[in-house]
C-alpha cells in the first residue's frame, strides 16, 4: 500500500469543494444549519442539546453515505476506474483515498456546526473533550463512508438510483433513529431496536462527551466493531475487474 | 532480433452468450507500430481492455515483457475528473504511475498534447476535442515504452487529429511500442508496421502492410467514363473491372498498364493506387461473404 497513492486520490476527490464552493457550502453547512434553526425555534431550550448533537451527526454521516455513494457509483458509470487500474492502484488505496478526501471537507462542516452548537449552548469544553469529539467524528465518518461504499458496490448500478437510496438511508439513520431526540422518548421495544443502529450510539457518545460524562463502553464497542465490519465488507466487494 | 513485448496465446472472452474474442494468438514486437482495425463490435476494445487489465479473459494466456516505464493507456470511453484542471489531471495521474520526475513528465505531455494554453482550465470547461487531448496526455505522461491507444483520434477535427497523430508518431520514432485501434487507416498508413484486423472476435489478418496490399490483387485503379465500346474491349482483354454510376473502375496489375490499354481509355482517366483502407475494406468484405 502506497501513501502517495492514497494522498493523490484524496486530492482528486476533494478538489471539487474549491471548484464548486456554493455546492460545498450547501452540503457541508447550509443543509445541517437549515435543520438546526427551525428545530431550535420549535423545541424548548432543554432539548437544544439533542438538536446540536443530531445536526453534527447528520452532517458527518451525510458526507459519508451520500458523497461516497455518488463518487464510487459515478466512477463506475464514467468508467474512470480504468485510470487507476492501469496505474496498479489497489482498491484499498482507492477506498482510503476517497475516505481521506471526503474527510477533508466533511470535517470542516462538522466543526463549524460544533462551534455554532457550543456557542448556542454556552458550553465550555476542554482539550480532551475536543479530542474525543474529533475521534467520534472520525469514527462516524468511517462507518458512514463504508456504508456508502457498500451501497455503491452491492446496490443498483445506476448512480442516480444509488444516490437516492443513500439519501433514504441518511434520513432514516438521522431522523428515525434517536439522534435528534433522546432515546428515552421511545417505547421499550423500539428502544431495543434503536440500539442496533449505529447512529443511536454515535448520539449517545456525542452527548456523553459534551456533558463530560463517562463514555458507554457498549456504545463505543458497537461503533468501533460496526465500522470495522463495514470496512471489511467494503474491501471484499471493491474489485477492479469487470466480467 | 526484436523480442515480443506482448504475446497472447489462445485468448478468449465471453460475455454471457456472446463470444467477444475467439482464440486470439498474436505477438507484438518491441518498437512496433501495431494498428488494430475492424468493424464495430469486432473485439478490438475487449482485446485492449484485457491487455491493460480492465477485464479478465475467459481463457488463454497473456505475456507482457518487463517495461522501463508503466504502460500508457488511452481508453476509448472513460470520463475525466471534471473538477480538476488540465494540469492537476495529468500531474495526479502521473503521480499514480509511480515514475520519477512526475512534474517534468506532466509538463512534457501537456506540451506534446497541445494543452499548454488551457492547462489551468477546468476539465469541465473544455470541448470534447480538448478532453481527448487530456486523455492522450495522461497516457503519455510517464509512459514512453508501451502505449495502448483505443481510437485516440475519434471525434477530433482534422487539425487536432493531425496534432495527436504527430505526437504518437514522434514517440514511436523514439522507440515506443504503439498499439493503436482505429477506423481511419489512411491517417496512419505510412507509420504502420503491422496491421491486425479483427472481425467477429477473430483475427482475420495479421501481417505487415505489404501483406494486405498484396492481397488486394491489383496495383492501380483507373476510373474512366462509361462507354459501351470500352466495356467490350476490357472484356476482350480479360481485365478486372466494375461499372458504377456511369464510371468504369479498372483494377490492374502493373504489367497491364500497356499502350493498348491507354489507347482504349483515351484522355479521360483518373489513376490511383489502392489505399490501405481499401485493402482493409476488401479483406473484411471477403471474410464476410
Amino acid at each position: 500500500m502506497k501513501l502517495i497513492n492514497i494522498v493523490t486520490i484524496a486530492k482528486i476527490y476533494s478538489k471539487w469543494q474549491f471548484r464548486r464552493p456554493f455546492t460545498f457550502f450547501f452540503i457541508a453547512m447550509f443543509m445541517p444549519i437549515s435543520i438546526i434553526v427551525p428545530m431550535l425555534l420549535l423545541v424548548p431550550k432543554e432539548g437544544w442539546f439533542n438538536i446540536i448533537v443530531g445536526a453534527l451527526i447528520f452532517s458527518v454521516i451525510g458526507g459519508g453515505i451520500s458523497d461516497v455513494t455518488l463518487n464510487v457509483s459515478f466512477d463506475r458509470e464514467e468508467k474512470r476506474n480504468v485510470f487507476l487500474i492501469t496505474r496498479n492502484v489497489k482498491p484499498v488505496e482507492y477506498m482510503l483515498g476517497i475516505l481521506l478526501g471526503g474527510a477533508s471537507y466533511t470535517f470542516v462542516g462538522a466543526i463549524v456546526i460544533l462551534v455554532i452548537g457550543l456557542i448556542i449552548l454556552r458550553l465550555a469544553v476542554n482539550a480532551s473533550q475536543i479530542l474525543l469529539m474529533l475521534g467520534l467524528i472520525a469514527i462516524a465518518w468511517i462507518a458512514s463512508a463504508n456504508l456508502g461504499f457498500i451501497l455503491s458496490l452491492y446496490g443498483p448500478k445506476d448512480y442516480r438510483l444509488s444516490g437516492t437510496l443513500s439519501d433514504v438511508l441518511l434520513f432514516s439513520l438521522s431522523f428515525l433513529a434517536p439522534v435528534y431526540y433522546p432515546i428515552e422518548i421511545l417505547p421499550l421495544p423500539l428502544r431495543y431496536f434503536s440500539y442496533m443502529i449505529y447512529t443511536t450510539h454515535l448520539a449517545i457518545l456525542g452527548k456523553s462527551i459534551l456533558r463530560s460524562e463517562p463514555l458507554s463502553l457498549f456504545s463505543l464497542s458497537f461503533v468501533l466493531i460496526f465500522s470495522l465490519v463495514l470496512f471489511m465488507i467494503s474491501i471484499r466487494g471493491m474489485k477492479w475487474k469487470k466480467d | 532480433m526484436k523480442e515480443p513485448v506482448i504475446k497472447v496465446t489462445n485468448l478468449s472472452k465471453r460475455y454471457g452468450d456472446i463470444q467477444a474474442l475467439k482464440g486470439i494468438n498474436i505477438e507484438i514486437m518491441r518498437g512496433e507500430f501495431c494498428v488494430i482495425a475492424g468493424p464495430n463490435g469486432a473485439g478490438k476494445t475487449t482485446f485492449l481492455r484485457i491487455l491493460y487489465g480492465d477485464t479478465d479473459p475467459s481463457d488463454g494466456k497473456i505475456f507482457l515483457a518487463s517495461l522501463s516505464t508503466p504502460m500508457g493507456v488511452m481508453p476509448q470511453e472513460a470520463g475525466l475528473y471534471e473538477d480538476l484542471t488540465v494540469w492537476e489531471h495529468v500531474y495526479y495521474l502521473t503521480l499514480l504511475k509511480g515514475v520519477k520526475n512526475c512534474k517534468e513528465n506532466a509538463e512534457w505531455a501537456i506540451e506534446v498534447a497541445g494543452l499548454e494554453r488551457v492547462k489551468n482550465r477546468l476539465i469541465r470547461d473544455l470541448s470534447g476535442g480538448y478532453k481527448r487531448r487530456v486523455s492522450l496526455a495522461q497516457a503519455l505522461s510517464g509512459s514512453d515504452d508501451l502505449l495502448l491507444l483505443d481510437e485516440p483520434t475519434s471525434g477530433l477535427d482534422p487539425e487536432a487529429r493531425k496534432m495527436m497523430l504527430d505526437s504518437i508518431k514522434d514517440l514511436h520514432k523514439k522507440g515506443a511500442t504503439i498499439v493503436f485501434t482505429t477506423h481511419y487507416l489512411d491517417e496512419i498508413e505510412r507509420e504502420v508496421n503491422r496491421l491486425v484486423i479483427f472481425n467477429k472476435g477473430e483475427i482475420i489478418h495479421n501481417g505487415d502492410k505489404k501483406d494486405i496490399m498484396d492481397r488486394i490483387g491489383y496495383d492501380y485503379e483507373i476510373e474512366t467514363t462509361y462507354e459501351e465500346g470500352k466495356v467490350k474491349s476490357f472484356e476482350r482483354m480479360n481485365i478486372n473491372f466494375s461499372v458504377e454510376d456511369n464510371t468504369i473502375h479498372l483494377y490492374l496489375p502493373k504489367e497491364a498498364l500497356t499502350s493498348e490499354l491507354f489507347s482504349i481509355i483515351g484522355q479521360d482517366i483518373t489513376l490511383s493506387r489502392p489505399s490501405l483502407e481499401e485493402a482493409y475494406l476488401k479483406r473484411v468484405k471477403d471474410e464476410t461473404h
